[in-house]
């Protein structure tokens, strides 16, 4: 029960905080597109017999993930001190 | 502190926008005579993907290349979607596919003819897709794989060619003879239908509305019309009651009503009578439409508006039933006759979510994860990944190496990628130690 709510509250707080998140739009790309990341994927899968290719994707993907927001919330401090009278 | 705070927020966002997709399967029970295909997925952004364990080719006792034709063939009430004639796509660019992958543009194209390995017989597991469009040899175009249902066909067509033009023997026919065509016996609709009022056994009185549940298993909203079917057998069920649903959350169940006026029992009639009923679901978003099973219910004048579930029954939505078995079982006893069982018992349900809160906590936990993996830009990475699932799955394609091949060198290969991966995961590791070192905020 208490770890149940603890748990819950945990969630409550999560989706109260990701829900300005909701209002972007859903991702979706034109079939073309999809179709040639498809084709890519099965060029790519002749690699994965020795080389993990997923691995290696969720790494990349993971590194700049972190990068482009700690750019852009170096980016956002900068703005913040352009402005007048904000030290 | 706020170093802290930063580098958790970026690692939820990046483990949120690398997060997969789950692909719906469903299973081909049929084996063919040249193909045998395991399961035809259709994945949650309507992308058809075809596995097949067996692969027969070089019939005849030629050594030839090979390959299959991909299409699916519509009814006449789903034109778009048809297959026509056995050589589509060969000049046209069709999907050709091989033990290597996929080649376009005709049956010389890059990786095609490596299917084959030699002998009599060749058998391989193998994938193929997903793909988001098949060809459509009436348009002479691709078309979207989304429409496909349990009812369509699905041609996977074997062709020998006539080599002379990718430099086999020109006395070998051109033959399409051995296509098959394999239904798709259950699938997994995007959207799903279950009966929360009246549910299946239930004795109601007289009910104002209907109630139900529509599990949304795609990671995209829905819309569309929910109609109610009912009457006084399975065969008759001539009544209807309907509504339309449209924004219908991704990976959720959302309870939906609609007003019941039909009159069931009269005062002049039985006390009680029988009634069948089902869902029917007509999702506008993928052009599915699903009819959910016959349920069964009684209308008793004396039984309240509202059937309680059975005891020892939780309806958790989405086509699932659990039983409450209890998890802080220590005893049956009354509190005088055990009371260290019956304190051990308490303080274990203190603590410990039972079954029914750990289901409620997963689905919340889930809910609010998928919507957000759906939204831009992590839906993005999301497409990505579903785009390259077919490696993901563990699958083995090569125009280099044959399965047997890679079978005999597997005890080599996959602690070699093991090694990598954990090399990979450790540098990462170091590197997120630096860069926190060594952030300037």
């Amino acid at each position: 029960m208490i770890v149940y709510w603890l748990l819950k509250i945990f969630i409550y707080l999560l989706e109260l905080i990701t829900a300005p998140l909701l209002l972007l739009p859903v991702a979706s790309l034109s079939v073309n597109l999809t179709g040639t990341l498809t084709q890519a994927g099965n060029y790519l899968a002749l690699f994965d017999l020795f080389l993990p290719i997923p691995e290696l994707f969720i790494v990349f993907g993971i590194i700049v993930s972190i990068e482009a927001g700690y750019f852009t919330y170096k980016a956002a401090r900068w703005i913040y001190n352009k402005i007048p009278g904000i030290n | 502190m706020k170093k802290y705070i930063l580098i958790g927020f970026l690692a939820v966002m990046g483990t949120l926008a690398f997060s997969s997709h789950n692909a719906l399967a469903f299973s081909i029970t049929t084996p063919a005579s040249y193909v045998q295909p395991d399961t035809i997925f259709l994945d949650q952004n309507g992308n058809l993907e075809i596995q097949w364990h067996k692969i027969q080719l070089g019939l005849f006792g030629y050594d030839l290349p090979g390959g299959i034709m991909v299409s699916i063939n519509g009814t006449s009430t789903d034109p778009e979607l048809s297959y026509n004639g056995p050589y589509a796509g060969w000049s046209a660019g069709g999907h050709v596919l091989t033990h290597g992958g996929v080649g376009t543009g005709g049956p010389c194209a890059p990786g095609f003819g490596s299917a084959y390995s030699g002998a009599s017989e060749g058998t391989y597991g193998n994938t193929y897709g997903p793909i988001s469009t098949v060809w459509d040899a009436n348009s002479n175009s691709f078309v979207s794989t989304v429409g496909i249902t349990e009812a369509t066909p699905i041609y996977l067509t074997l062709f020998y060619y006539n080599g002379y033009t990718c430099g086999v023997s020109e006395s070998l026919p051109n033959s399409t003879d051995y296509s098959q065509t394999f239904y798709v016996n259950s699938v997994e609709e995007p959207v799903q239908p279950e009966f929360l009022q009246p549910f299946d056994g239930a004795v109601i009185g007289q009910f104002p509305k209907w109630d139900f549940y529509l599990s949304n298993n795609s990671t995209s909203t829905q819309d569309g019309i929910v109609t109610v079917h009912f009457g006084t057998g399975p065969g008759n069920l001539s009544l209807t009651a309907s509504t339309t649903y449209s924004g219908l959350p991704a990976g959720t169940d959302t309870e939906l009503t609609i007003p019941q006026t039909y009159q069931f029992s009269t005062p002049q009639g039985p006390s009680s009578s029988v009634w069948y009923a089902d869902i029917e679901v007509a999702n506008s978003s993928t052009g599915f439409d699903i009819t959910g099973s016959v349920i069964t219910f009684t209308v008793s004048n004396n039984a309240p508006a509202f059937a309680p579930f059975p005891n020892g029954m939780f309806n958790f939505g989405g086509g699932e039933t659990s039983s409450t078995a209890a998890d802080c079982q220590y005893t049956t006893s009354s509190f005088l006759d055990d009371p260290v069982g019956n304190i051990e018992e308490a303080g274990c349900n203190m603590f410990i979510p039972n079954s029914s809160e750990q289901n409620d906590l997963y689905d919340s936990f889930h809910g609010t994860w998928d919507n957000l993996s759906t939204r831009v830009p992590f839906g993005y990475a999301s497409i990505i990944t579903t785009a390259f699932t077919n490696f993901q799955e563990g699958t083995n394609t090569s125009t280099l190496i044959t399965t047997t091949t890679y079978a005999a060198f597997s005890s080599v290969l996959d602690p070699l990628k093991a090694g990598i991966s954990f090399l990979l995961i450790l540098m990462l590791g170091f590197w997120i130690f630096y860069f926190i070192q060594h952030i300037d905020l």
